[in-house]
């Protein structure tokens, strides 16, 4: 008799719920739903696409930062005294060779086969060199007028038999010295008279002069030194805590990732980088915001999230001697939210409903969370760092499924590996 | 819609064309939330439920064998992720076993022939673990061994889910059996005016006729 019951129930259920064709209305809304799930997965798959890619720039600007981090200094000032290609140590032992490198010296030089050491200003070639008087302040002065001269010839073409020509002060006193016309060799007033011959410079005014050229040779270096970004890569890991609203029922989380930084000038520093974020947090249900219709409302949801963190924050620097530095910063974070994770806390441990929500991928907020942050960073030689960043991250807008007003406070502590470190250890 | 136009549909959705697949979802909707009405608690559970399965479907649609209905295919993954989503949701629901099931003395006796909205009405009211089980045991076929192994339960809770799931529908529908006895007078539209007193909200619900 039981069993008869039983079955009739299947059978009027089975029959009654099996052939439900139509009795469900289509609804535009669900199919919203399920093209935004498409969408996403289409995003999704188009961002595997483009990471070779990405990875490939990457490597090039690794490249180009290491090539920039591995370059002699002394070579930034290659063009103040080598136009000809050839890289010539620039010291006052080769005061000879500072002039030589000057393609029209240096066919000068060639041509004084047979005289001793080649140098201008030991070997006065032609008979109808005339001797240079000296601008013993810093410059060269030529003895031929300079109204002479019938033209300005650069240097650049073919020079054979053709040298600096004497010239009066006036002419060559628009120079600064004879680093800003070695610096700019191709623009030297030149006759064009092909018996042109290298002029004869005094061994004291050359030294002068390199001395000066030594002297804003090292400013300019040490001006390009400050003045070159310092790249910076940090490890960091970060415990926090995270709230809805308020830090009263807040839960401790836990941060790990790489960041990225590059100076500007003194006081501003740039960082961005990706951190993952475990964030779990406690919310009362008043502030859990659902499309789900629960029939008995929970009391408390717990939520544990796994974001990523993408940061791009300015920090400038309010404190930097010795090897301490102290910054204060602030910047937008773009949460990525990777999995959330809604568990259902009922006043009443046997009330019926969904106990749990998980979702993944599905949320993302650009530019979302407002950072601010106080930075510390102890320098333990020239290319690390310890940093200590106490931060606060501050919703602009609703984070993940239920939109709360989702707030983390932290503590940072990283390692940073300077990678153009403006001092050699 | 034939199964010959379904094939043409999912020729179209195999080379990811949004249209097509627009159109194989509106086709099949009514289908598919039939089968996720059932297991679901209401219709934004279903609803859900059913986008959950599509999306499987279209993004694994390369797998599917041509040889075969699509419907059965379709509809199965429809039933597998009602599973996973009740499996994902509902740990905590009701999970005794036989021993502990309460005596039930009483056995009603199925007199009225209820409609789809109002026998869809009363599987949504049970417990979500007995709605499992029914689901699976009385409506789609399977046995208290497969469906121990589906929701990850022994058969034997199983079996005590499904008694208690029946036991409790034989109560609702008892309920309009007196409802109508009460009446004697009315005719055979009484019982289904109850029916319609008691959840016309959920139903309507249901159909989508009030959002």
């Amino acid at each position: 008799m039981k069993t008869n019951t039983d079955d009739e129930l299947n059978k009027m259920f089975r029959e009654g719920l099996t052939n439900p064709v139509n009795h469900a209305e289509y609804r535009e809304a669900d199919w919203d739903d399920l093209e935004a799930m498409l969408d996403g997965r289409k995003k999704r798959r188009g961002l595997i696409f483009w990471l070779p890619l990405l990875g490939s720039v990457a490597a090039m600007l690794l490249l180009v930062l290491g090539y920039w981090m591995f370059k002699p200094t002394t070579t930034t000032n290659n063009t103040l005294v080598n136009h000809s290609g050839k890289h010539q140590p620039l010291t006052n032992t080769n005061k000879s060779d500072v002039l030589a490198a000057v393609p029209g010296a240096e066919d000068g030089k060639k041509n004084t086969t047979g005289s001793k050491g080649g140098g201008i200003q030991q070997k006065p070639i032609s008979t109808k060199q005339k001797p240079l008087s000296v601008n013993g302040s810093s410059g060269l002065a030529f003895e031929k007028p300079y109204r002479e001269s019938k033209s300005f010839l650069p240097l650049s073409k073919p020079v054979n038999n053709r040298h600096i020509a004497g010239h009066p002060i006036d002419t060559v006193a628009k120079y600064a010295s004879i680093g800003d016309i070695l610096s700019n060799p191709y623009s030297l007033p030149l006759d064009d008279d092909n018996d042109l011959k290298p002029a004869a410079i005094d061994q004291n005014t050359l030294n002068n002069a390199l001395k000066t050229i030594n002297s804003k040779y090292k400013t300019v270096v040490k001006k390009q030194t400050i003045g070159r970004p310092q790249f910076a890569f940090t490890v960091v890991a970060a415990p926090d805590i995270t709230g809805v609203g308020s830090f009263s029922q807040s839960k401790i989380g836990g941060n790990f990732g790489l960041l990225f930084s590059a100076g500007i000038g003194k006081r501003f520093t740039v960082t961005t980088g990706a951190v993952y974020a475990k964030t779990p947090y406690s919310t009362s249900f008043a502030d859990y915001h659902s499309v789900y219709k629960f029939k008995t409302d929970p009391q408390t949801v717990n939520a544990d999230c796994r974001i990523l963190d993408i940061p791009i924050n300015v920090d400038y620097t309010v404190y930097n001697k010795s090897s301490n530095k102290i910054s204060v910063g602030s910047g937008l974070s773009s949460y990525l939210m990777l999995k959330e994770n809604y568990h259902y806390n009922y006043a009443n441990a046997y009330t019926q409903g969904p106990t749990d929500y998980n979702i993944s991928n599905q949320n993302k907020h650009f530019l979302g969370v407002l950072n601010l942050d106080v930075s510390y960073q102890r320098k333990l030689n020239s290319k690390f760092g310890i940093d200590v960043q106490p931060y606060m991250k501050v919703p602009l807008t609703g984070i993940g499924y239920s939109k709360l007003k989702l707030q983390t406070a932290g503590v940072a502590v990283g390692l940073s590996w300077n990678i153009n470190s403006p001092h050699k250890p | 819609m034939v199964e010959d136009d379904l094939h043409d549909l999912i020729s179209g959705c195999i080379q990811q064309d949004r249209k097509s697949q627009k159109l194989l979802y509106k086709a099949l909707y009514g289908f598919c939330m039939g089968i996720c009405l059932r297991y679901a608690g209401n219709r934004y559970e279903a609803a859900e439920i059913m986008n959950t399965g599509f999306f499987k479907a279209l993004t694994n649609i390369g797998k599917y064998d041509t040889d075969k209905p699509f419907k059965a295919w379709i509809g199965r993954i429809m039933m597998n992720t009602s599973v996973d989503y009740y499996r994902s949701n509902l740990k905590a629901a009701n999970t005794e076993d036989i021993e502990n099931a309460e005596h039930i003395g009483h056995e009603a006796t199925i007199h009225s022939k209820l409609n789809y909205d109002e026998l869809l009405k009363l599987v949504q009211q049970l417990p979500e673990a007995y709605r499992a089980v029914f689901n699976l045991f009385a409506i789609d076929g399977y046995t208290h061994d497969e469906i121990g192994e589906m929701l990850g339960i022994n058969p034997g809770t199983s079996k005590s889910n499904l008694h208690k799931a029946r036991h409790k529908l034989q109560q609702m529908i008892s309920q309009t059996e007196t409802t109508i006895y009460q009446a004697p007078g009315q005719n055979r539209q009484a019982p289904m005016m109850v029916v319609r007193q008691i959840a016309i909200t959920d139903i309507l619900s249901n159909r989508n006729i009030r959002r």
